[in-house]
Order: C-alpha cells, then structure tokens, then sequence
C-alpha cells in the first residue's frame, strides 16, 4: 500500500512540470453526472439510477497540500491500558510526525474527565506535543461527548477557510459519561458537519459501540475504520492522516434539479435535502484521487421512441483547499429513449451501474443487520442471501471485482450472523458498510 | 442505711454534672459539626456558583446569536439558511393566528423539516409557542419579545427558542441539544492539573451525569457534598458536587466523639475522686466519733459503780446520824441528791448511746404505776422545795400497768430535772390517770415555758433552750431525747402540751384495758 502510494507519487512529481504547463484547468474537481441506462425503454414510466460523482484533482507533491487543522481525541479509559493505549501513543506520534509549522494540532484525552493536554496551536515544536502526548495514562471511564466535545472546541478555534477541519477520535468502549446514544452522537455530527468539521472515529477492539462511532462519522462525513488489534492503529492512523492531507476541496455543495415530470426518489445510502424536484446534498470534502459520488434513484416519465430529454442539471460548489476560491461545475444530464431492450442494456454505463448495485445492495446488508439486532436471524439470512443473489445478477453483466466481493461478503454473512462471534462480525460488517455508505472510491488514474 | 443515704448523694454528685456536661458536650458537637456542614457545603455550593454563572454567560451568549439568526428569518432563503444553521435542529414559523407557516407540509419541504413538524405539533397544540400579550405591548417602544419555551419531552430537555416578529408572527427555532451541551461542555472546565480532592457532576433531568470535571474519581456510591439548581433555562439540570471524606480538614464526627467521651471521662474521673475523699473524710469523722461515744461510754460505766457506792453509803449516813447533827445531816442530803443527779445524767448518757447504736431495749413488767410515781415525787419533793416549788400530785391512774419501771422512772426525772433547771419558784402539778387503754402522766409547772420558736425541736437531741432562759442552766441536752425515745419504745409518746402558763409535759403510755384487771381481780 505505502509503495503503491510512493510509487503513484513519484508519477504524480513527474506529472507536476506537464500539468502545471497545462494551466488551472487540471486544479480544479471533475464532475461526472451520469444515468445507469442513458437509453431508457420507450412508451413507459421506469426508474433509473443517477450516479453523480466527483473526484480530486492530483496534488503536486509532498508539500502541494492543503494546511490541517486536527484534534486527536484519545479514550484513556481504563480499558485502554495495556498495550492499547501505548499503540494509540505510538499512532498520535506517528501522525504528528506528518505535519509540519501550517498546520493546526490539539491533543485531548478522556476517562471519566477530559484533559485538554495540547491546546489548538500551530505546530511549530513537535517535540513538545510528541512528550505531552508520551504522558497519556490509562483509567477511569469513558466520557466520550466530552472528549469529541471539547476536541471540536479546539478545532473551532481555527476554524478558518482554506484549512482542512477534522476531529480524530479513537475510542475502544462504550460511552458510559455523558450523553451516549448514536442518536446524540449523530445530532452532534450532523452540526459539526454543517461547520465544515469532520469527525473520524476509529473503533479498536471488540468492545466499543460501532453504532455511534458510524453514526458520529456519517453524520460529519468523516471516516470510520475497525482496528481489530492495537498493531494495526499505526496503519490506520497513517491511511486516516493521507486522506486528511490529500483534501482538495471543501463545502462541497451538490444541488440535482430534475427536469419537469422526472421526480427523485430517494438518494440511496446518503442523507440529503429533497424539496420537490430539487435535491441537495454536502460533502465535507473531497480528496485528491479519489472519486465521492451519491447514486440518485429517479422516476422517468413515458417519453416516445428517439427523443432526447434532459433529465436533471448537477450543479456543484465547492472551496478549493489549495487556490482558496470557490469553483462551480454544471452538468446536464440527458437521456434518450428507445424501443429496443437490447439497446438499453447495450448503452448501460457500467461505472454507474456498479455504483448503483453497491449502493442499493449496502442499503439491503445494513437492514439484514437491523434485522439480525431484533433477533430476527431468519430473515436478516435471507435478505443477505437475496443480496448476493441480487449482486451476482447484475455482475454476470458488469463483471466487477468490486461487486465480486460484495458478493463474496454478503455469502458469507449468511453464516456470520447466527456465529458466536457475531460481536466482532458485527464491527468489520458496520465497517465495510461505511466503506460503501462513504461513497468514495479510490483513484485508478 | 445511713451509708447507702450517703452513697446515693455522692453517686448523684459524680453523676449529674457528668450527665449535664455529656448532654451540653453533644449539644456543641452536633451545633459544631452542623456548623462545619454548612461551611463545607458553602465552600461547594461557591464552586458550582462559579461555575452557573460560566453557564449563565453561555446561555447569555447563545440567546444573543439565536436572536440574531431569527430577526430576519423571513424570507423562504433565509428561513432555509436558519434550518440549515449547525447550532439548529429545526425552525419554524407561526403567523398571526398562531399556524404553522413554515415548514409546510407537503411540497416545497423536505423529509427531514416535515418529520420537524410533526415534532413541534404537541408544542403547537398546547399554544407554548404564543406569549401571552403583556402590558407593556401597549406602549409605544416596539420591543421583541423572545424567550425560551419550556419543554420536556420524553428524551430530556427541548431547547426551543422563540421570538416575535412585527406583524403578530412568530419565529423560532429548536436547537440541536447535542452541540447546544458540546459546546456548554467546551466552555466548562477540563479536568487536567485538577484538584484532586474536588469533581464537579453536571447532571440531566433524570440525574445522569452529562459532563464531570475534577481530580477526584466519582465512585457510582459516593453522594455529592453540595447540588445545586442551573440556572434557567436548564433549571431542570443541577450541578453535584464530589470530594472525597477527608477532602477538608473537618474531623469526622467519630473522631469528635471520642474526644467529647474523653473529656466527660476526665470530668467524672476528677468527681469520682472528690467523691471519694469526701465519702473517706466522713467515714474518718465519723470513726472518730464513734469513738469518743464508745469513751464516754466506758467512763460513764466506770462512774456509775463508784456513784453507787457513794449514794448508798451517803443515805446510810444520813440515816444513822443523830437528829442534833443537823448540819452533818444537811451535808449529807446534799451529797445524797448530788449522786441522785449524776447517777441520772450517767444513765441519760447511757441511754443515749444505746439509742445512738440502737440497742436501747426495755423490759416491760407489771408495775404500780401510782405507788412508783408516788415514791419518785417523794424522794424529789425535798430538792423542789428546796428551789421555791411546790408540789401537787393528784395519782388517780391506780392499778397497775406493763411498763418499764426504770425507763418510766429515767422519764419522770428527765421531766422533773426540767422542772428543777427551768421553772425556779411556783408549782408543780403531777397528774396520774387513765385515759381510754392509756396511761397519762402529766407534768406541769408554773415557770417560764417553752418559748413558741423552740417547741418544734425541743426533742430533738442537744437542743436546749436559749441562752436567755437558761442562762446559768447546766444539761446536755439529751434529757427529752431520751425520755420520749424510751415512751416510744412503749408505744407511747410524749409531747409537750398546749397549756396557758408554763410548760406541760404529756406522757401516754398504753396499758391493758381496766375490764381485763378486773376480771384478773375478781380471779384473785
């Protein structure tokens, strides 16, 4: 992975003279609006899917990034200690070692108490974050509101444009102090979200609340990743840190006006904004190289054979995290329609579909799990098996690596959920969830 | 007897001022440590009120911002951008009539502000979200008015904001609870270089801990040292206050009740002591005189043999001399009547101390009482006329009685050494008789009498009358003791008498009734 990125670095600095050469086109987010079915069936109402996806220009280099501004919340509870909490030491220190003097950094740790150990400052003296950070010891419970609480404080306190805004939280238990429902983590995402700060949560061990860390990073449009054991925070860690300083841009905003008669439905797996005919979503930022995208379910109205109809305009905005100006893209989105079955599957885009198939095919494992929560295994095993059966139809056709293995994880949750260890098959399913509900796919340029 | 009196009094010493200052001890240490309570508790109280006015100030703040963010929430842009606002769940807008405006349900709102809605509708329904029209709406100065609407939902505490727009309309807003307590915790306390004797607990409506800052690790058992309300609009939050028990240096009310038991140990200890040297003091003195009474005793004994003698051989004489030797006869009366005396006051002295040890007895036999008494008068007759007085004896009791006849005979000289010392000149009258089944013997004389302020105790022992009347009067006193102990010991008594001159003397002794000494006669 870490030669696979140096290596796609080394390109990416050969590429700087050309691009650069190029001029600010290549500096700014591409837009990608298209339908699953661009040539639809004639003569009759049908839904489609609308894949809208965005992905960050390349950066010039090591430095050509934008500045950061993180805090890094640390559950110190008592079950921390060990191995654990000199793992999560080791990690802070490494992602300190990442940044330089531009960037922005805070330190908090919580138990049953939070301790601001390193206020927001700019990070001129590594060395002396690194030995306040060596300080951390394990005990006591897990106030984690107030932890997430007070580390958004500090991020709060620069919380300027142009800067990449992000509360890193790793926790390994349950919220036992303070408000601990996903339901008030989620609300107090959400509203992060909305400021421009993202959290991300990282759940180590089996023993935290997948629930809310999902939720808490969801509603802010953060990360979640699952560390099954403390060896494996550092990697995290540095994965979370490389999405962190590839950031490109920022506030994106996304607004779909359907064309009369088309009518959304729903935007699958992603909370959005739908007011008639109009729907609008945000992402909190988009990294370089990598694709975000929303698939938007729509109803099409009867259109007769031949004729070529706009389905919906995109309109994007966005802050560039590197020029600091806003940007605005638009893309029109057109179909046609025909007699012909074999057309339509002919000009089915491919890219979309696969999307399209993963979305709706996550949408079905996150209401196998809700099934499988009431105790309804029965019926959370035969929505996963009616899953893969889903994926593998689409797939006989799209031939996808990717729905490949949705596939192949969707098989085999058939027999995790009635598992004794359905606990720890529950953390890496609700991780793979969000990789899906993340929407974003890393870039194969 | 006497000691178990004198021990009780002394036990009562030692115990009543050891109860009295235990009672007053644990008095002060409850006052004491009620008093330390209330100090500690202040001390806490001043801790969390520090901390209320932090949260008053946010509070201050945030009503500041919402407001600024509802004043120009009237157009459909600006409304969207206020349900949009991070610090916002939902908002909403009322018109004139006290309708839902805005979000409308239907088109143009979205999933999300409809579910909003629908959430409001109980506040809606009950009217909270309209404030009552107020006086001062009538005056000129267009004031908005805005304020927070109270309401408990089933999850805890709504935070719903309102304020009035010109034209009767109403906007308003229901904040995100989470961020509203984040960024309320951000502006709390965190717990590094914390005191670690001190937690401070910012608890919700139904007690649970929403933010804790401090030192001191709050056991799930311990129980706060201070609470206090928030301030409103949380009024329904309230601040606890933690410390460890030995966070303050107030001793433990244990530790005071040591010392309070030690003290009142001392305090009795030191009684107990005065207690017993003085219980020692009076045994001493009483040991002592004991032994003086035991001395007088033994020499009263050792008087009374050589007395004897002298008495008898004295009378003998006076019985052998010739008539013409008259001055030699006088000489011997006088020798005669002075042992007479002595023998008496030897006898007195006697009795005395028998009674003092309680074994003055009497042996009753049958005796004529007139015949007795008849010969005493005579025996003395010849020393009261000596001293001016003259006797008459009217002995009409006749027969006899079961008396002692030498305790009835110690009685009547008492009485009559009363006479001879007191009632100088006038007449003495003895009277015998029968009164019921009682013998009474009556001795009245003609002289000064018993002055009112003495007649109470003239029996008792030692008592004597005033130096006034008995001046140049010699006695010890103990004449009348004994005279009515031994009329006691008979079952009688004597008392001294109402009488218009002088003092009377009435001595009643119970007999056998006449009918049975007649029946004992007509045996005979």
């Amino acid at each position: 992975m870490k030669a696979w990125i140096n290596a796609t670095l080394a390109i990416g600095i050969v590429l700087t003279g050309a691009l650069a050469m190029g001029g600010g086109t290549s500096r700014k987010v591409t837009l990608k609006a298209e339908l699953t079915t661009p040539v639809i069936h004639a003569g009759r109402r049908q839904t489609a899917f609308l894949k809208v996806g965005l992905t960050g220009f390349e950066l010039l280099g090591r430095r050509d990034r934008a500045p950061v501004n993180i805090a890094l919340v640390i559950d110190r509870s008592g079950s921390m200690s060990g191995e654990k909490i000199a793992k999560a030491r080791e990690a802070a220190e490494m992602a300190v070692r990442r940044l330089d003097a531009r960037d922005i950094l805070s330190v908090i740790s919580y138990a049953s108490g939070t301790e601001v150990i390193v206020p927001a400052t700019r990070l001129t003296d590594r060395e002396d974050v690194i030995r306040r950070i060596r300080k951390i010891r394990s005990g006591g419970g897990t106030a984690l509101f107030a932890g997430v609480s007070k580390g958004a404080a500090e991020v709060r306190k620069f919380l300027e444009n142009g800067r990449v805004n992000r509360v890193i939280l790793l926790s390994d238990g349950q919220a036992n102090e303070g408000p601990s429902s996903p339901a008030a983590l989620a609300d107090l995402g959400r509203s992060l979200g909305r400021e421009r700060m993202s959290v991300t949560t990282i759940g180590l061990g089996s023993g935290y609340n997948e629930d809310l860390m999902f939720d808490l990073a969801q509603a802010s449009d953060g990360n979640h990743s699952f560390a099954k054991t403390a060896a494996d925070l550092v990697a995290i860690f540095d994965r979370e840190f490389s999405d962190v300083l590839s950031v490109v841009a920022q506030e994106v905003i996304v607004t779909i006006r359907c064309a009369d008669g088309v009518r959304p439905v729903r935007v699958v797996g992603r909370e959005a904004e739908i007011r008639g005919g109009e729907v609008r979503f945000l992402l909190n930022q988009i990294y370089s190289r990598q694709e975000k995208y929303a698939v938007i379910e729509v109803d099409l109205p009867a259109t007769e054979a031949g004729k070529v109809f706009e389905v919906a305009k995109v309109e994007v905005s966005y802050a560039n995290a590197l020029t600091h100006r806003e940007d605005r893209l638009a893309s029109h989105v057109r179909a046609r329609a025909t007699t012909s079955a074999r057309e339509v599957e002919k000009e089915r885009n491919r890219e979309a579909s696969i999307a399209a198939v993963e979305q709706v095919a996550n949408v079905a494992n996150i209401q196998a799990m809700k099934l499988r929560d009431k105790g309804k295994v029965h019926e959370a095993q035969q929505v996963l098996s009616d899953n893969a059966a889903m994926v593998q139809g689409y797939n006989k056709d799209l031939k996808s690596d990717k729905l490949a293995r949705v596939q192949k994880e969707n098989r085999e949750q058939v027999d995790q959920v009635k598992s004794s260890k359905w606990s720890f098959f529950r953390k890496k399913m609700r991780s793979s969830q969000y990789e899906s509900k993340n929407q974003q796919s890393r870039g194969k340029k | 007897m006497r000691s178990t009196r004198l021990a009780c009094w002394l036990f009562l010493l030692v115990a009543l001022p050891t109860a009295v200052l235990a009672w007053l001890g644990a008095r002060m240490l409850q006052a004491e440590t009620h008093a330390a309570d209330t100090r500690v508790r202040q001390l806490y109280e001043a801790r969390l009120g520090e901390q209320n006015r932090r949260i008053q100030a946010f509070v201050q703040g945030r009503e500041q911002k919402i407001l600024e963010l509802l004043v120009d929430a009237e157009t459909p842009e600006r409304f969207r951008a206020l349900s949009r606002h991070p610090l916002v769940h939902g908002a909403f807008l009322l018109g004139a009539d006290g309708r839902l405006q805005r979000p409308a349900a239907g088109k143009g709102s979205s999933r999300s502000e409809v579910a909003f809605a629908a959430r409001l509708q109980p506040l809606l329904d009950r009217g909270a979200l309209v404030f009552e029209r107020q006086e001062s709406r009538r005056r000129s100065a267009p004031t908005m008015r805005s304020g927070w609407v109270p309401w408990f939902r089933e999850d805890g505490l709504g935070l719903v904001y309102r304020a009035d727009l010109p034209g009767g309309r109403i906007v308003g807003v229901e904040l995100s609870r989470a961020r509203f307590l984040a960024d309320l915790v951000a502006v709390l306390p965190d717990s590094s270089e914390a005191d670690p004797g001190f937690a401070a607990a910012l608890c919700g409506v139904r007690g649970q801990s929403l933010y804790q800052w401090g030192g001191y690790e709050i056991e799930s058992d311990s129980s706060p040292r201070a609470v206090l309300a928030v301030a409103a609009p949380l009024a329904s939050w309230q601040w606890r206050a933690y410390a460890p028990v030995d966070a303050l240096p107030v001793p433990a009310a244990g530790v005071r009740n040591v010392q309070l038991a030690f003290g009142v140990a001392a305090v009795a200890l030191a009684l107990a002591g005065i207690a017993f040297v003085i219980h020692r003091e009076i045994r001493r003195s009483a040991a002592e005189a004991a032994t003086r009474v035991s001395f007088v005793n033994r020499v009263s004994h050792e008087l009374k043999t050589p007395l004897t003698n002298i008495r008898m051989y004295a009378e003998l004489l006076e019985e052998t001399l010739e008539p013409n030797e008259e001055t030699t006869t006088e000489y011997a009366g006088v020798i005669v009547r002075e042992s007479r005396r002595l023998s008496r006051l030897i006898n007195n002295v006697l009795s005395f101390s028998r009674k003092q040890r309680s074994s003055l007895t009497i042996h009753p036999k049958p005796t004529d009482i007139d015949e007795l008494i008849g010969r005493m008068l005579d025996e003395t007759r010849g020393d009261l006329e000596h001293l001016g007085i003259e006797l008459h004896a009217e002995l009409g009791f006749g027969g006899t009685a079961e008396v002692d006849p030498d305790a009835l005979e110690q009685i009547l000289l008492n009485l009559l050494s009363n006479v001879e010392k007191y009632a100088s000149g006038g007449e003495l009258r003895v009277e015998t008789r029968r009164d019921l089944d009682c013998l009474v013997v009556s001795v009245h004389d003609s002289g000064p009498g018993v002055p009112r302020e003495l007649r109470a105790s003239v029996f008792a022992p030692f008592r004597r009358a005033s130096e006034q009347v008995n001046e140049g009067v010699s006695g010890t006193g103990i004449g009348l003791t004994i005279a009515r102990e031994l009329a006691r010991l008979h079952g009688g008594d004597l008392v001294l008498a109402e009488s218009a001159k002088g003092a009377r003397f009435e001595l009643t002794l119970p007999v056998c009734p006449p009918a049975h000494s007649t029946t004992d006669g007509t045996g005979l």
